[in-house]
């Protein structure tokens, strides 16, 4: 049972948290800042899950990455290129209507 | 620097494909343990490291996240996988028999190299086989999903009415099938007994003599009891309590035998004849009951495969 809604979750996420990520991006961030601020707003993402899409999201050109090496440490900083904000918004879209079924379903169900 | 920190990102890097531009990503693990071991514990040492470490997760786990749609054989060529190698074997299996029974080596430049085998040494060779054979056709759909191309593998349609004919031909043989070849077997057995032999020949004078030397004429009559016997038994435990893999044994039994007569020690001599050349003759006949023997053997083996897999789901 465990297993079956770890995996379903997972399933769940993956889509929302690329929404969440280009969400995000509309000001620069890199990785860490990002993590901890999906947690202020109540919501956990594994690290070694959001730097692998990241990545993804980079290849596809969504978003744009910069090695910032100005200070003590080097960090990668991530954006959303205007291809992203496109993607972003249709996305958002689908995210809306899906709620609204969603909603619409449990609420005459009474689930 | 960390020597810990140093030996989690070499590993990670070990697993990672070298086109994913693994420098990259090693530097943004490296700048994103360091920042959260600073964060949490307000100093960077081995012992918080190792904390860090831990929660980022086993280096092969991390790896695979960023390998996720990377494919070494796409899923959809598992079913060709297992069907073209089971193809593959089949002739490497019946070239190796060949081999075997005719004492020759075989070779297929750069497919097969099937060396003369003495005795068995074949059951050595055929796992070896089997296993450059699953090897030969995964490198060749490894390729196929390197390419990325939309190529059609062939698909043999008689592997499909195979697997029909498998579920539908299963049939317990009858009973009567067990009685004749048991009165067969006796009506034989008796017949030996009193001549020494099973296979006679009119001589010129109208005497029924044996065919063959004594010597030769005892072992091949008692070959060929040996099949009618196996095969009165096997009908029996069939009709009993059915099972693919009796029907297997009893064929592979039916091989050894045929490779015990092919490897006969002694001069098989037949008497003479004079408008027939014997020898050809029983050459040929012998060829082709090894060749039908062969067939049956893989056939039962295929269909007990077949029939297992499908009684799994």
């Amino acid at each position: 049972m465990d297993d079956e809604f770890g995996y379903l979750e997972t399933e769940m996420n993956r889509g929302f948290i690329q929404v969440l990520v280009l969400a995000c991006l509309e000001n620069k961030m890199y990785g860490y800042q990002m993590l901890r601020h999906f947690q202020e707003l109540g919501y956990q993402i594994e690290e070694n899950t959001l730097y692998p899409l990241l990545r993804r999201l980079e290849k596809n050109k969504l978003i744009q990455s910069q090695w910032d090496v100005s200070q003590d440490r080097p960090r990668k900083f991530y954006i959303i290129s205007g291809k992203g904000k496109k993607v972003r918004k249709e996305l958002l879209d689908i995210r809306q209507k899906q709620n609204k079924v969603i909603d619409k379903l449990v609420e005459a169900k009474n689930v | 620097m960390f020597k810990k920190l140093e030996q989690y990102l070499e590993e990670i890097d070990h697993y990672l494909d070298t086109k994913e531009g693994t420098e990259d990503i090693i530097s943004e693990i490296k700048s994103h343990i360091l920042e959260k071991t600073e964060h949490e514990f307000g100093e960077i040492n081995e012992q918080n490291l190792d904390k860090i470490i831990e929660i980022y997760g086993h280096p092969a786990k991390v790896a695979e996240k960023y390998l996720e749609g990377v494919q070494i054989i796409s899923p959809v060529f598992k079913k060709h996988l297992f069907y073209y190698t089971g193809l593959l074997f089949l002739i490497h299996f019946s070239m190796t028999l060949w081999a075997w029974f005719s004492h020759t080596t075989i070779t297929v430049f750069p497919l097969f190299f099937i060396p003369r085998f003495e005795k068995f040494q074949t059951l050595l060779y055929l796992p070896m086989a089997f296993i450059f054979d699953v090897g030969l056709v995964g490198i060749v759909l490894y390729f196929i999903t390197q390419k990325n191309k939309k190529i059609r593998l062939p698909w043999p349609g008689f592997l499909k009415n195979f697997k029909t004919r498998a579920v539908k031909e299963k049939q317990r043989p009858k009973l009567i099938y067990f009685f004749v070849m048991t009165v067969l077997f006796g009506v034989l057995l008796v017949v030996f007994l009193k001549f020494h032999t099973l296979f006679f020949i009119y001589s010129d004078n109208r005497n029924i003599e044996s065919l063959l030397d004594p010597v030769t004429s005892v072992f091949l009559s008692i070959c060929l009891l040996l099949l009618i016997a196996a095969e009165a038994v096997v009908s029996l435990i069939r009709y009993l309590r059915d099972s693919d893999w009796i029907l297997l044994i009893k064929n592979a039994f039916v091989l050894m035998v045929f490779w015990a007569v092919w490897n006969y020690p002694g001069e098989i001599s037949f008497k003479e004849a004079t408008d027939f050349n014997l020898m050809t003759g029983g050459t040929i006949l012998l060829a082709v009951l090894t060749v039908i023997a062969v067939i049956n053997f893989i056939e039962s083996l295929f269909k007990a495969i077949v029939r297992r897999r499908i009684k799994q789901g």
